[in-house]
């Protein structure tokens, strides 16, 4: 084979190489953008198929299909990652023989270098690069001056710093604002007097009692003449107070209910024990609230806000309230995530007020006839999930936890006119926890957790009374209260039982298996927990030692409730876990909603209330 | 010839062979129901400390024999078959790190932070190639850098690029000399590293963008030689400088050169100056230089002033500056939970006074830097300049010590020495 054929090979080579290597190259580009482009996970028929799933749950064929698919979406997700690779090693070895080829070509074509005269004369070689220099400098100084001269400095710009610091210290709050709802114009109204006391009464007596909890067996309405009282705070305290369901997790928040007699076998499937079966117009993730014959919840989305009132006894609306006439100074609606929403925080009522807050800072209180007492806006809360505090009222006052990432507040508002009675700053960072209400020595204080302190409240002055700093992160679950210690936990931080006071002492704490967004709740000496990775947890309340566990299918966001002895766990599926309250794990049961939920049951007269995603359910024998 | 396509083969060999390492994309693991335990991730045992001394020692090796093939036995294939082995061992087994040109960074923020503390391998790797420059002139490009390795095996067809153009490009490695002190010294950011065109290859597992970016420097290596080393990398720099007053230096002819000009067209990064016989200096000439003389200081606060001027927009790399900035600029992303970098500030417990506080004294920090970087770029662009004022004669054809990267392949065409040299002066003749 002579030169001019080992040449022609070798270009040929090198063509067919260049074309393989480029051929290679476009598919790798294209299945990298494709690649780029596909979530597995979040293939629309994949999603439209858990979707419905949601609304079916029984539906074995839809989990069939769910399983095919997602194996399908994943194995194409590996396939094109394997093609990348594969790719990659076949473009090399197109490149490989390319260069060997040219270099081949080349050498073939390599003649022998023909020394020629050369220019010894370099002065205009170098006067060319002084000046190819001069301009190449210029335009490198030039360049970077117009940049300097086009950057604003944001950081010493006044105008940007005002703004900052209007966005830092948060929207005023607005004249208060007194409305009715039926001529929807302005009312001025002379706030009542609310006698004021500076050390607050000690709660129900079964507070005092510190371990007995129940102190009354009535489960039935309270009479409605008691609704009628025209000073709210006369019902909060009371034995009837403690004998509803007033707020977010029962009386004071603490997770007990007084009612017994509790079912713990149904079926949403089959309706077996569900006694009624209610669509909420809107959605919202917050907990049912009961008084007499009346249940309340709020529902919301990014356009409309409502209060609901339900028939207790056949599922009904009764009336339900818009509050989308709230005066905010800012037209923006806040940032929610789809599992916090705009109507994450429970109302609270103490018997004749209803009020209820909204993810926009929007804050409502109407009769209990529905009729608008007074609303107004706290400035939009600055929180990236939503906000989702719950509300307390107590003696006339209506108790507002406001974590937020610009500051963190607790307020005391007139429950009657809306008036801020009392305003504390706190030094913390957001939380999603809500406010709880115990008898502290004698004394009922307002018990707030959030990162990184758990701190104690006169509820009647906002004046701190105690703090200790023993928590971290985003603190979504709120405290527990028994036999005067405090629990107080978060995911990726601690259980911590703390002994409240002047000088608050952590009696003991761990963190084995810790909630993310569920509470604990405390009797009979144990501390239970709900993860959101499905694991239920007994601690025993005096040394946090672990008794027992208990493993779910799902996770559990809704906040466990002790009522008649037993402890309810239900998870994210609708499942309830039910237990006896006890050192021991026994199962009562494992009843099925029928449909998915993360909202804490509500219990009053023998009956459990419960909020799936789209309904909400009465259940009694 | 038959040496590039040795190169060339096993280079790529080597690229085959390597174990490729993918990074793996993030995925949620399946929700089976099974008995498997997820094992606990373990994090990788550090290097041994006898494997970083043995990295020192065979850099240190590798620049005595690369010294040796260059000055004393000159053979190209020598140093040829040593750039190979420090492709595979540097490149692709330690995977480009440690790395001497990173190591500017290293010394700047050991200089700058109290907190960091260079390592000595760090140190040795940045110091002993400067020390072979100082001596042998730039036998570290030579052989002993995995990025020239890789760029000295591609090459296939080099172009000479005139010379004007050639020195605008080659102001660019100051720039980016400059910055990356900067960066460095301000705890921003390793520029070197992070923009290293070849690390991803040597790893295999580089971005799209910087595979992109590294293919091109090697397709662009075909044809305009060591692209990199010549009109990028901040340590050709510092070599340079070093290797420009180099005591001994690789000479294209081991005696004296018969003025055939074979080696004329031999380099492929252009550093052979021809032979020069220029009339004595004018007076003309002698003002040129007093002028450039005196452009050197005011070139020095222009580029200070200009330097100081921009401290706003190259402070913004820094992420601390970039977030502050970001959040006065649109304050509702505090609000957006799948901003990573907000979230992260948000959940760190600083508020935001502290934040402007610390952006305040780091674009402060860039406000001097910028003064220093602009200062230094402006002398070193007025002594370029400068030294384009400086005609000097010379006789043979030599190698240009400042860039030449002793690649050794003028000393291949020399025939002076070689067995049938009388054959090739005839056929000169």
């Amino acid at each position: 084979m002579n030169i001019l054929e080992k040449q022609k090979i070798t270009w040929r080579i090198a063509v067919i190489a260049g074309i393989f290597s480029a051929i290679v190259s476009i598919i790798m580009i294209l299945n990298y953008w494709q690649l780029q482009r596909s979530e597995p996970l979040e293939n629309e028929l994949l999603l439209n198929l858990v979707e419905q799933l949601r609304k079916d749950p029984g539906n074995e064929q839809l989990k069939e299909d769910i399983r095919r698919l997602d194996l399908m979406v994943r194995k194409a997700y590996f396939d094109n990652q394997w093609e990348i690779r594969a790719g990659a090693f076949m473009l090399i070895a197109g490149v490989v023989i390319l260069v060997i080829s040219l270099r081949m070509y080349q050498s073939y074509s390599d003649k022998l270098e023909e020394p020629g005269s050369e220019d010894r004369h370099l002065g205009r070689e170098l006067i060319a690069s002084q000046k190819w220099i001069m301009y190449a400098v210029i335009s490198i100084f030039g360049l970077a001056l117009i940049a300097a001269y086009l950057s604003s400095d944001k950081l010493a710009d006044p105008y940007n710093l005002a703004n900052l610091e209007d966005t830092d210290e948060g929207p005023e709050i607005e004249e208060i604002a007194i409305r009715t709802s039926d001529e929807g114009e302005q009312v001025t109204r002379e706030p009542q007097p609310v006698e004021d006391s500076d050390e607050p009464e000690p709660l129900a007596e079964q507070e005092q009692e510190g371990t007995e909890r129940v102190i009354d067996e009535s489960t039935g309405p309270e009479p409605t003449t008691e609704q009628e009282t025209p000073v709210a705070e006369s019902n909060t305290g009371t034995l009837k107070y403690a004998n509803q369901f007033p707020s977010f997790r029962g009386p004071y928040g603490l997770g007990l209910s007084n009612h017994k007699n509790m079912p713990v076998d149904w079926d949403g499937a089959t309706g077996r024990n569900i006694l009624w079966k209610s669509e909420v117009p809107l959605h919202g993730y917050n907990s049912p609230v009961i008084w007499g014959d009346k249940l309340f919840l709020t529902g919301a989305d990014a356009s409309s806000q409502f209060i609901y009132c339900y028939n207790r006894s056949n599922g009904e609306i009764i009336w339900e309230h818009p509050v989308n006439d709230v005066t905010r100074n800012t037209s923006e609606v806040p940032r929610v995530t789809d599992d916090t929403g705009y109507a994450a925080p429970t109302v609270a009522t103490d018997g004749v007020n209803i009020c209820a807050i909204y993810a926009t800072g929007d804050i409502v209180c109407v009769d209990m006839e529905g009729k608008r007492k007074w609303a107004r806006n706290l400035g939009m809360p600055d929180n990236h999930y939503g906000h989702s505090s719950s509300l307390l009222i107590y003696q006339g006052i209506l108790l507002i936890q406001f974590d937020t990432n610009k500051q963190g507040k607790v307020l005391g508002l007139d429950v009657l006119t809306g008036e801020t009675k009392w305003e504390t700053p706190r030094d913390s960072k957001i939380s999603w926890a809500s406010p709880i209400l115990a008898n502290v020595g004698g004394r009922t204080e307002l018990i707030l957790s959030t990162s990184p302190q758990v701190a104690g409240y006169n509820p009647l002055t906002g004046e701190e009374l105690w703090s200790i700093d023993c928590l971290m992160g985003e603190v979504g679950p709120s405290p527990g209260f028994s036999d005067g210690v405090v629990y107080a936990t978060n995911e990726y931080a601690v259980l911590a039982a703390i002994k409240p006071g002047p000088q608050p002492q952590i009696v003991w704490e761990t963190n084995e298996y810790l909630p993310e967004v569920a509470s604990p709740v405390v009797d009979n000496g144990l501390v239970f927990i709900g993860t959101s990775y499905g694991v239920i947890v007994c601690y025993d309340a005096a040394n946090g030692e672990l008794l027992w566990e208990f493993e779910c299918d799902d996770g559990i966001y809704a906040s466990p409730m002790i009522a008649d002895d037993k402890v309810f766990f239900l998870d994210m599926s609708g499942k309830m876990h039910i237990f006896n309250v006890d050192r021991t794990m026994t199962l009562l049961g494992e009843p099925e909603l029928g449909e998915g939920s993360v909202s804490t049951p509500s219990f009053s007269d023998g009956r459990i209330y419960l909020r799936g995603y789209n309904f909400l359910y009465c259940i009694g024998i | 010839m038959k040496n590039n396509r040795i190169a060339i083969i096993t280079f790529f060999s080597g690229l085959l062979i390597s174990v490729v390492s993918f990074a793996q994309q993030r995925f949620p693991r399946p929700d089976f129901e099974s008995d498997y335990v997820v094992p606990s991730p373990l994090a990788p045992e550090p290097r041994w400390a006898s494997m970083e001394i043995l990295d020192v020692f065979i850099l240190l090796i590798v620049l005595v024999l690369t010294s040796w093939l260059a000055l004393k036995k000159r053979s190209r294939r020598g140093i040829l078959y040593l750039s190979i082995f420090t492709l595979i061992y540097f490149g692709f087994y330690r995977n480009g790190c440690i790395c001497s040109i990173g190591g500017i960074q290293n010394v700047t923020l050991t200089l700058f932070n109290p907190a960091y503390a260079i390592s000595l391998t760090a140190l040795l790797f940045f110091v002993l190639p400067l020390i072979f420059a100082l001596f042998m002139g730039r036998v570290f490009c030579g052989a002993a850098c995995p990025l020239g390795a890789i760029q000295e095996l591609v090459i296939l067809k080099p172009i000479s690029i005139p010379s004007p153009v050639r020195k605008v490009l080659g102001l660019i490695p100051y720039l980016y000399l400059g910055l990356s002190i900067l960066y460095a010294a301000t705890n921003t950011d390793f520029i070197i590293c992070r923009y290293d065109p070849f690390i991803g290859i040597f790893r295999m597992d580089a971005s799209f963008e910087m595979l992109i970016l590294g293919g091109s420097f090697l397709l662009l290596g075909m044809f305009v030689a060591r692209p990199y080393c010549r009109f990028l990398c901040p340590y050709g720099v510092l070599l340079n400088w070093m290797s420009s007053v180099s005591k001994w230096h690789l000479s294209i002819t081991p005696s004296e050169c018969v003025d055939c000009k074979l080696c004329a067209h031999s380099c492929p990064v252009d550093a052979i100056n021809k032979p020069v016989i220029e009339p004595v200096s004018t007076k003309k000439d002698i003002n040129k230089f007093l002028l450039s003389v005196l452009i050197i200081p005011i070139l020095v606060l222009i580029g200070g002033f200009i330097g100081s001027k921009s401290h706003i927009y190259l402070s913004r790399v820094n992420s601390t500056v970039s977030l502050a900035e970001l959040l006065i600029a649109q304050p509702e992303l505090r609000n957006d939970p799948d901003h990573i970098d907000v979230q992260t500030f948000l959940t760190s417990g600083k508020t935001m006074e502290t934040l402007l506080e610390e952006a305040a004294v780091i674009r402060s920090q860039f406000y001097y830097g910028g003064w220093i970087l602009g200062g230094f770029l402006g002398l070193a662009f007025g002594l370029i300049f400068m030294g384009k004022t400086i005609y000097r004669n010379r006789k043979d054809y030599e190698p240009d010590k400042g860039n030449c990267v002793s690649c050794g392949r003028c000393m291949d065409y020399c025939p002076v020495g070689k067995p049938d040299f009388d054959e090739i002066m005839k056929q000169i003749k």
